[in-house]
């Protein structure tokens, strides 16, 4: 069945079994590969996806509930890595393994769009979907500490 | 975080391979075994390892997806779902610590009595032919043994049929909670505060014998990184609210490690907050001091797991454990606040830095939780019950 939305910008279309979920129409079908999986069940966060602005876990979303909307996926946040919470997460030197850190930027970046200038607190909310085995959270709450100001930074400059 | 998966193309008595390995050299020899072909026939590409913790030191899932794509006669990718990974994993060895401490009149430690009982890695991957060291879980060269006048070490492999692994620092994660979980109940029996009694014990700064091909022991690199940790965590002084401190140590792979760990606990909940930690390590040359500080707080954070959440238990020859709904791990929100790293500065040999930092956090927090609470934790995980039950 043809399943027609938004990725990244661009329209895109697929034809697959209506309940394929979008992590493997992501993975297997358009080989973006940025996405992970983790769990299946939207126990870990490593293959967050925003939709419609919404951080949302693809490996148990349909692709046919997506029809009509708008999908961001890691490769969709800049073309080179530019975008702030790229930017902050390679300064505080985040990553150990890598394997989750789409997930978690996905996430820090629909926080950051919600709430700007996020309280601790607020960081422990948004994140703790998102399991990092190795264990980056000091850095993950450092970055996003750092993409908030960055942010504020660049509004304050265009302003 | 990343599942065990392997890529792998068989074709004409030869064997390609993608997977993300520890060790390239074994997964291409027990593929080339498990095909029946020359060593020379694999090609094994690396790819990058989603976290490794010991885990892919085994080949088991390169060798399945070489033999599917010989049967399937076409290149196969296997990726194992988290229920294949948790339920039928290679688990860390139960264990079982018996102690019993002597102490003279001033209260010095002078006797040590450590028995210990588990499945062993060794035998389980070499056969019973292996030497009794090797068999064991336990050693007794660094601490306490030197240290004390009397002391006994005992051992017995108990077998327990569970496939067996090696987890990040192996031996030493269960062993150390033990060890310096005994040693802070020592210190309080003695009457005295356990970093005093640790500093005691080690004596001045030196360099010890340990005897024929057994090297020497540097007890100035022992004694820095706890008084390190001390220092800077402020043992000693009251902290709010009746939170409490503990220490724990774990010396090994050429590095020594201190952690002092803040803790706060509702008894009546049963709930444990691990504010802050602060850990010292001597790494010898810290070559990237950022990269020491990365590793030291992913130990805690992966050591805290251990102490506070991750739980595999067996019913009836089945893991009942499948996915991270009742396999936890730590979470963001679970994570101390602070893990403050301080590294001696040294141009002694680089040590390494993924394994030491795990050992001391698990009795660090057992023992800042007996601090707050006068409840002594002799299990792990820590259940809410523990800090209830007297």
């Amino acid at each position: 069945m043809a399943t027609s939305f938004t990725l990244n910008g661009k329209s895109q279309t697929v034809d697959v079994s209506p309940d394929m979920p979008l992590l493997w129409v992501l993975r297997d079908t358009l080989n973006m590969t940025g996405t992970k999986f983790g769990c299946g069940m939207a126990l870990c966060g490593a293959c967050t996806v925003h939709i419609n602005g919404e951080a949302t876990r693809s490996c148990i979303t349909a692709i046919s509930s997506v029809a009509g909307k708008k999908i961001t996926t890691i490769e969709g946040l800049s073309a080179d890595g530019s975008h702030p919470v790229q930017q902050a997460w390679m300064e505080e030197d985040v990553p150990q393994c890598g394997y989750c850190q789409s997930g978690q930027i996905m996430s820090a970046v629909a926080l950051l769009s919600k709430k700007p200038n996020p309280t601790d607190t607020d960081i422990d909310d948004a994140m703790s979907g998102n399991i990092c085995r190795c264990g980056t959270y000091q850095r993950i709450r450092k970055a996003i500490h750092r993409a908030a100001s960055m942010q504020a930074g660049k509004a304050k400059s265009a302003a | 975080m990343e599942p065990m998966n392997c890529t792998a193309h068989f074709h004409d008595g030869e064997c390609e391979l993608w997977v993300p390995t520890q060790v390239p050299g074994a997964a291409a020899e027990s593929v080339a075994k498990a095909l029946g072909i020359p060593r020379e026939k694999i090609k094994l590409h690396i790819t990058f390892i989603g976290g490794g913790f010991g885990r892919r030191l085994i080949q088991d899932y390169a060798v399945e997806a070489a033999l599917l794509s010989r049967d399937a006669g076409a290149p196969v990718q296997v990726v194992w779902t988290r229920e294949d990974d948790i339920c039928h994993d290679f688990y860390r060895p139960a264990a079982h610590h018996v102690f019993r401490a002597g102490l003279d009149a001033r209260g010095n430690l002078i006797a040590w009595s450590h028995r210990a009982s588990s499945p062993s890695i060794e035998t389980f991957y070499n056969g019973t032919g292996v030497s009794p060291q090797a068999a064991a879980q336990v050693d007794s060269l660094d601490f306490p043994a030197p240290f004390i006048p009397n002391f006994r070490l005992e051992f017995a492999v108990a077998e327990s049929g569970m496939p067996l692994g090696y987890w990040r620092s192996v031996d030493s994660s269960g062993n150390q909670f033990a060890l310096s979980s005994f040693f802070d109940e020592a210190a309080h029996a003695a009457g005295r505060d356990p970093m005093e009694f640790l500093l005691s014990t080690l004596g001045p700064a030196r360099k010890m014998d340990l005897g024929p091909n057994r090297g020497t022991l540097d007890v100035a690199r022992r004694r820095r990184v706890i008084g390190l940790a001390a220092e800077k965590s402020g043992w000693g002084k009251p902290l709010p609210g009746g939170a409490a401190r503990g220490i724990g140590i774990g010396f090994g792979w050429g590095s020594f490690v201190a952690q002092v760990a803040e803790v706060s606990c509702n008894t009546s909940k049963g709930t444990i907050c691990v504010n802050r930690v602060v850990c010292a390590i001597d790494c010898g040359l810290a070559i990237n001091p950022l990269g020491v500080e990365a590793q030291m707080q992913s130990a805690v954070n992966f050591g805290l797991a251990q102490a506070l959440k991750s739980e595999i238990t067996v019913s009836n020859g089945r893991v009942q454990q499948s996915n991270f709904h009742d396999y936890e791990v730590v979470r963001l929100s679970d994570a101390p606040a602070r893990i403050d790293v301080h590294i001696v500065p040294s141009t002694d040999l680089p040590g390494g830095c993924g394994e030491p930092g795990v050992p001391p956090i698990a009795p660090a927090v057992g023992n800042a939780i007996f601090a707050a609470t006068g409840k002594r934790i002799r299990r792990l995980p820590i259940r809410a019950p523990d800090l209830s039950s007297a």
